[in-house]
């Protein structure tokens, strides 16, 4: 497994007494995890850093969460996923799968990935939810990053991501992103946005009236941009956002997850301090 | 080939065209598939825009969502492989984020195989389906009920691809016709381009597998999700 991957992290939890404890910890190449992150209601919290700032052409990552039963833990990226500059065509690719046992809970916050000009990048990310287990997962994806500053100069983005709840598919998310091919600006595609955000909840005790609590609980008097919130056909729902900045998607984004933390599952208020820009 | 069979061939051609038809009672005419939210936003307001947003919603959701669909159905109908068609089912209903389209969707597939029933009795695998929708392990879907319909009259598979594209097209552009308002005229016009470009579609998923089933585009679906809370509104996705 190692060979073929330039980066790999696999962390495992298990819930001792009343507390979650960190059971695995193992990475090699550019992955790293970092130490634990405090936060108000003690759960535990880590980074996931790539030494490089990024992914670099050609690069594969490899990165795997297993939360034992009743089990609840924090993981997110330290920055947004860089995907430097791809001159050779080459694929940059990362697999994210997450195990989910009986009632545990895992907050997953991917940052939204940059591509340089010309990258080409694949994401997968599978979540296997166990009955009574719940997820927060959170993905985007921007117009890149280019000298010139225009927007959308990369190649072709491939974002997938698939849960199973209970052994059943729940969520089938492909987002295939090809500027070289279309007019990102164009309605239907970006429409003159830049950033993309979407957080998706996994909960079986979901029901309808948390949409329009959640949509209550918003903040939307700065945020430039469109989003909406809906029900999966099953034990869930998802925010998406399409708006100008990442600064300012995060803003309801993070109400969103409050939310859900918060009036849903009784946690405290979480930040997690990042650079964003 | 008999006189006998070429006239078969024919009257199938010609029922397969009857469920294409714009006016085929399934209740298509209900839904914008999210178009409707360009129009209460004012993105949509006359043929350009809509021109732009009806080449994106085939190229970027009917592609990999219903177009594959039928590809994927198609061949597991010649393997005889009725699981796979419930597998697909199960990955095209959750791939379709917004809780109005997936809904409206459901709602049509039901309609289908109701007028399908009373026109033709029992084609097993439609009476298959509907089953395992009543006993809630498919979902149902139009493009699949499609799918089945047009294997079981010897419709080849870009054939029933190109018909169902136009079946999809054709009422979507008479929805706008009324909606947007686009003159009859430039409808047509817009219809016969998305025509055209239908070929290039499927050639563009021919040899895609279920991987791809259910890919889509950001602005397509948030303007099916915003639909869901639009205030005023014509169509009921």
């Amino acid at each position: 497994m190692n060979r073929s991957y330039d980066g790999v992290s696999d962390i495992a939890f298990e819930k001792r007494g009343d507390r979650t404890v960190l059971t695995n910890r193992y990475r090699s190449g550019n992955s790293r995890i970092s130490a634990q992150i405090p936060t108000k209601d003690n759960t535990p919290l880590y980074f996931l850093v790539a030494t490089g700032g990024g992914f670099i052409e050609g690069e594969r990552y490899y990165n795997v969460v297993t939360l034992e039963k009743d089990a609840h833990a924090i993981l997110t990226t330290q920055t947004p996923n860089y995907i430097y500059k791809c001159p050779n065509g080459k694929t940059t690719s990362q697999l994210n799968e997450v195990m989910v046992k009986e009632n545990a809970f895992l907050e997953y916050y991917i940052d939204e990935v940059i591509p340089y000009e010309d990258a080409i990048y694949y994401q997968k990310t599978f979540a296997d939810i166990k009955k009574g287990g719940s997820l927060i997962l959170t993905d985007g994806l921007t117009a890149g990053w280019s000298k010139s500053d225009t927007p959308f100069l990369y190649n072709k983005v491939d974002l997938k991501t698939k849960i199973l709840y209970d052994d059943e598919l729940v969520f089938n998310d492909y987002l295939i992103v090809d500027p070289r091919q279309e007019d990102m600006s164009e309605l239907g595609l970006f429409e003159g946005y830049t950033n993309f955000n979407s957080v998706v909840i996994i909960d079986e005790n979901f029901c309808t009236d948390w949409i329009k609590r959640s949509k209550e609980a918003l903040d939307t008097k700065d945020f430039e941009g469109i989003y909406g919130i809906t029900a999966l056909e099953k034990y869930g729902f998802v925010l998406r956002i399409l708006g100008r900045s990442s600064h300012n998607n995060l803003g309801i984004m993070w109400d969103f997850i409050n939310f859900y933390r918060e009036d849903i599952r009784g946690l405290k208020h979480l930040e997690l301090r990042k650079n964003q820009r | 080939m008999t006189e006998n069979s070429l006239n078969i061939d024919k009257l199938s051609l010609l029922e397969v065209f009857q469920v294409c038809d714009s006016t085929f009672p399934i209740g298509t005419f209900n839904h914008s598939f999210g178009m409707e939210n360009y129009l209460s936003d004012r993105r949509i307001k006359k043929a350009p825009e809509f021109e732009i947003w009806f080449k994106n919603y085939f190229e970027k959701q009917f592609k990999y969502s219903e177009g594959l669909l039928i590809l994927l159905c198609m061949q597991a109908l010649k393997n005889n492989d009725f699981e796979k068609i419930c597998e697909y089912d199960k990955i095209i209903t959750m791939s379709t984020l917004a809780t109005e389209t997936r809904n409206g969707t459901k709602l049509i597939a039901k309609q289908m195989i109701r007028l399908l029933k009373g026109m033709y009795g029992d084609i097993k695998t439609i009476v298959r389906y509907e089953e395992e929708i009543k006993k809630k392990k498919c979902f149902g879907s139009p493009a699949i009920v499609f799918a089945v319909f047009a294997f079981e009259k010897g419709i080849d598979v870009e054939d029933a691809f190109i018909l169902y594209g136009y079946s999809i097209a054709s009422t979507m552009v008479q929805n706008a016709v009324r909606a947007v308002p686009l003159g009859q005229m430039e409808g047509q016009i817009i219809l016969h381009n998305i025509s055209e470009r239908l070929f290039s579609v499927y050639e563009k998923i021919k040899d895609l597998d279920e991987e791809y089933l259910g890919a889509s585009m950001i602005g397509i679906e948030l303007a099916q999700i915003r639909h869901e809370s639009q205030e005023s509104r014509l169509f009921m996705s």
